[in-house]
């Protein structure tokens, strides 16, 4: 299954406005979304938004990343212009749904 | 009757009773929502509570009923297991591998078995001339039952791993912790679900006794627990509710969506 647009753009985002590369950019995104319990192919870009505001620029100051906050905020605004896609019918959507909420 | 034996009851109307109103009710959502995983299994529920179980009470009774009667609840039984357990493998790989082929796979690979199973008891059950005999394990049961382990095991381990991932989500605020709960409670359904029928399975691979006091003991509090747990899930009374949802932790994000 391929990577969801959302993670597509923020990784194209990372590597153009960061030292980073394809590999590393990609990476560093992986790492941040599986600290957070979600998955490359399945994130939306409202749930990649947080990502990138809570865990991303603690993983860009790691890697001596400079000016974080700019380079979040720049793919936040990237994320903006990325649709939603088609709602899938994800596991917790189904047993939210299967609780009755 | 022992405590034992009265257990192993006991259980198994809980399960009766867990099973059948959750079945029921999560085919009534069904009829709403239209959604595949809560008619799949909605119906698996009541097909392996409300309608198999107590067939096999029939079977096997301490006093044997009438040869048609255990024919009947025979075939009735095999038929409402293979279902049942096919329906748990098609919401197993549809909720939480939907893209995957490997599950594709492994679905197939177990309704088949389920079915061919199945239907190997009712030829059995409606050909064998001694009807006594079909009180005796058999290898189509065996493999019932063994497609079902099979299927308690995956549900379980996709459970867990999925509340792993909700459960990282919550302080961020993108998953809701009684969803997250719920999806666990379902994993240790299938953990005692298969646990109330590994004293079966393991007695049929041994020729060991499925009514020694041992297995009596797994199975009436693998029931019970299995029951309780499903009635948490999709039933939680409020103070559960109120009980997860106050032991949570959220974040809040400025600016979040």
């Amino acid at each position: 299954m391929p990577d969801s647009a959302a993670f597509e753009c923020a990784c194209v985002e990372l590597e153009a406005r960061t030292t980073l590369d394809r590999l590393a950019s990609r990476g560093t995104v992986r790492i941040a979304l599986k600290q957070a319990g979600l998955e490359a192919r399945s994130v939306t870009p409202e749930q990649l938004a947080v990502v990138i505001q809570k865990i991303l620029p603690s993983e860009l100051s790691s890697r001596g990343v400079d000016a974080v906050e700019e380079v979040c905020q720049r793919i936040l605004g990237a994320l903006r212009g990325v649709a939603a896609g088609p709602i899938s019918d994800t596991p917790d959507a189904v047993f939210k749904r299967l609780g009755g909420d | 009757m022992t405590g034992l034996e009265l257990l192993v009851l006991a259980s198994g109307l809980a399960f009766v009773a867990a099973g059948g109103v959750v079945g029921v009710r999560l085919l009534q959502l069904a009829g709403r929502t239209r959604g595949l995983p809560e008619r799949v299994i909605g119906f698996s529920l009541l097909m392996l509570a409300a309608v198999s179980w107590p067939l096999m009470l029939v079977v096997s009774a301490p006093e044997p009923p009438a040869a048609w009667i255990q024919r009947s609840a025979l075939v009735g039984a095999s038929v409402a297991m293979a279902l049942g357990w096919s329906g748990v493998f098609v919401f197993t790989w549809r909720v939480f591998r939907p893209g995957d082929g490997w599950a594709r796979l492994l679905a197939g690979i177990g309704i088949g078995l389920e079915l061919g199973a199945g239907m190997a008891m009712v030829l059995r059950a409606l050909t064998l001339e001694d009807a006594s005999a079909l009180r005796h394990p058999a290898t189509a049961g065996l493999l019932l039952l063994v497609g079902a382990q099979v299927v308690y095991v995956w549900s379980a381990a996709e459970s867990f791993r999925y509340r792993a991932l909700l459960r990282r989500r919550i302080p961020l605020g993108l998953a809701d912790p009684l969803v997250a709960n719920r999806v666990g409670l379902w994993g240790w359904t299938a953990v005692f679900a298969g646990g109330s029928i590994a004293p079966s399975t393991a007695a049929m691979l041994s020729g060991g006794d499925p009514h020694a006091p041992l297995n009596h003991l797994v199975v009436g509090v693998c029931g019970l627990v299995c029951s309780g747990a499903l009635t948490l899930a999709f039933l939680p009374p409020a103070w559960y509710v109120r009980h997860v949802r106050g032991n949570t932790q959220v974040q809040v994000i400025e600016g979040a969506p």
